[in-house]
């Protein structure tokens, strides 16, 4: 009898096909409405000249001052970051038979000394949200803004997911990630990714070898990079519901900021 | 024991039966049509860019992205490679050097390093992500502002004291000062 159920369910599973289901339209509006209840702050962040803002971010516990505590701890090492923070690394890819292919990468974010201890001192805690399994805190430098209370997502989808923003005297670049299993850690990386991005529309040095036989060009590149970025800034956050992709838009200035190539 | 197995080899069969009717299919596959972006295709043109498409596609979208755009930097240097060598062969012509083989060389070296070094202020113009199933495709259109390559150029003729001397005084080299004066503007 056994045998009999091991054999219809192989050859039952042997036909199951691997697809990816849509999101169903309900599970759509789940997450819509989930959004819906993040603070407007966490979407389009304030700014102003002489204030930097950071969110930190956090798994919710069972007692609330944890996930705070947390949030703002990791909140200080990211606005430590975005006030100066040397990045460097490089980055390979290869064309295959089926196209150009990702090859590895190793990147490094290094804080000039003595930014985090100065951050340490000076930081202020803007606002803090706790929404289901994550915890936002949101920190500055400098002044601390009036900010409403206001709650809501932006279902539309925004022009800079596509297209730069080209505003006279900034940098901008775009960061996404795919999901992961703690969505705190899908922000956090796809604010790294626009980092990086930043970092490497700054200045970036690329080597390709290219082969041809035949008719076939093969090129293997890499590009590297090592500069020293200041007063990087998060503008807006956006979550595309359908494709299930965060995009975060970041900026530097570039007169008279610091920002520079590390030699 | 006799009926056990001829029930069991039926079984057997049966089941063999499922599985290879079930995971055939006489269904020709369905033709999709592919939704890419026009400007990958017509690349935009602009006196003061360089511009490069490409796409690239992966399960993580993170690697899809960077490929296509280490595809698309790959497609500047190029043409920057082609935009140099233009430029040397109209100052030699405009200065009469010939094929002296000094002067090639010198000019082989710049114009390596050029490429690749020169990448300031590379950056997206446009980017499209769409899913193909359990992959991510994505098109991407990079931009290289051509006063950005100009500058980083004239810095490499200049620490080169025969090369800026030979070539100070041809048009072309006043262009390409006047190209990276346009450029440091822009920036201010």
């Amino acid at each position: 009898m056994f045998f009999i159920l091991f054999i219809f369910s192989l050859s039952t599973l042997s036909c199951y096909k691997a697809t990816v289901k849509p999101f169903s339209k309900h599970q759509k509006e789940e997450l819509i409405r989930r959004y819906s209840s993040y603070p407007k702050w966490f979407w389009q962040m304030p700014h102003s000249n002489n204030t930097l803002f950071a969110v930190g971010y956090a798994q919710t516990y069972f007692y609330r001052e944890s996930s705070i505590e947390e949030a703002t701890a990791n909140g200080i090492k990211i606005l430590a970051k975005y006030v100066s923070v040397r990045i460097q690394g490089e980055r390979g890819s290869k064309d295959t038979v089926l196209g150009p292919e990702f090859a590895g990468e190793d990147f490094k974010e290094e804080l000039e000394e003595g930014v985090l201890d100065s951050v340490k001192k000076n930081y202020k805690v803007v606002a803090t949200e706790t929404v289901g399994n994550i915890t936002l805190v949101l920190l500055c430098i400098g002044e601390v803004p009036a900010l409403s209370s206001e709650k809501g997502f932006n279902r539309e989808f925004p022009g800079w997911v596509s297209e730069l923003p080209q505003r006279h005297g900034f940098l901008y670049a775009v960061g996404q990630s795919d999901q992961q299993f703690h969505e705190e850690e899908t922000w956090q990386l796809a604010e790294y990714n626009a980092c990086l991005s930043l970092a490497l529309s700054f200045y970036s040095q690329l080597r390709s070898l290219g082969k041809k036989l035949d008719m076939n060009l093969n090129t293997a590149s890499a590009v590297k990079t090592d500069v020293v970025l200041k007063r990087i800034q998060v503008v807006e956050r956006w979550f595309d519901p359908e494709n299930r992709i965060p995009y975060v838009l970041v900026r530097v200035p570039l007169k008279d900021k610091g920002s520079k190539i590390y030699k | 024991m006799k009926h056990k197995l001829t029930f069991l080899t039926s079984a057997f069969m049966l089941s063999s039966l499922i599985f290879i009717t079930s995971c055939s299919s006489t269904r020709a596959p369905k033709t999709t049509e592919i939704d890419v972006p026009i400007w990958f295709t017509n690349i935009p043109t602009d006196p003061n860019y360089l511009f490069s498409s490409a796409t690239a596609r992966s399960q993580d979208l993170q690697h899809a992205v960077n490929t296509a755009k280490e595809e698309a930097r790959v497609g500047i240097a190029r043409q920057m490679r082609v935009k140099i060598s233009g430029l040397f062969k109209r100052f030699r012509e405009e200065t009469g050097i010939g094929e002296d083989a000094e002067f090639l060389s010198m000019e082989t070296d710049v114009s390596k390093s050029v490429v690749s070094e020169t990448l300031v202020g590379c950056k997206t113009r446009t980017q499209k992500t769409l899913r193909e199933g359990t992959l991510y495709r994505i098109y991407v259109l990079m931009e290289l502002p051509i006063g950005a390559a100009s500058k980083e150029m004239l810095a490499k003729i200049k620490e080169n004291e025969r090369m800026y001397t030979r070539y100070r005084a041809s048009q072309g080299f006043k262009e390409l000062e006047e190209e990276v004066e346009k450029y440091e503007k822009i920036k201010k």
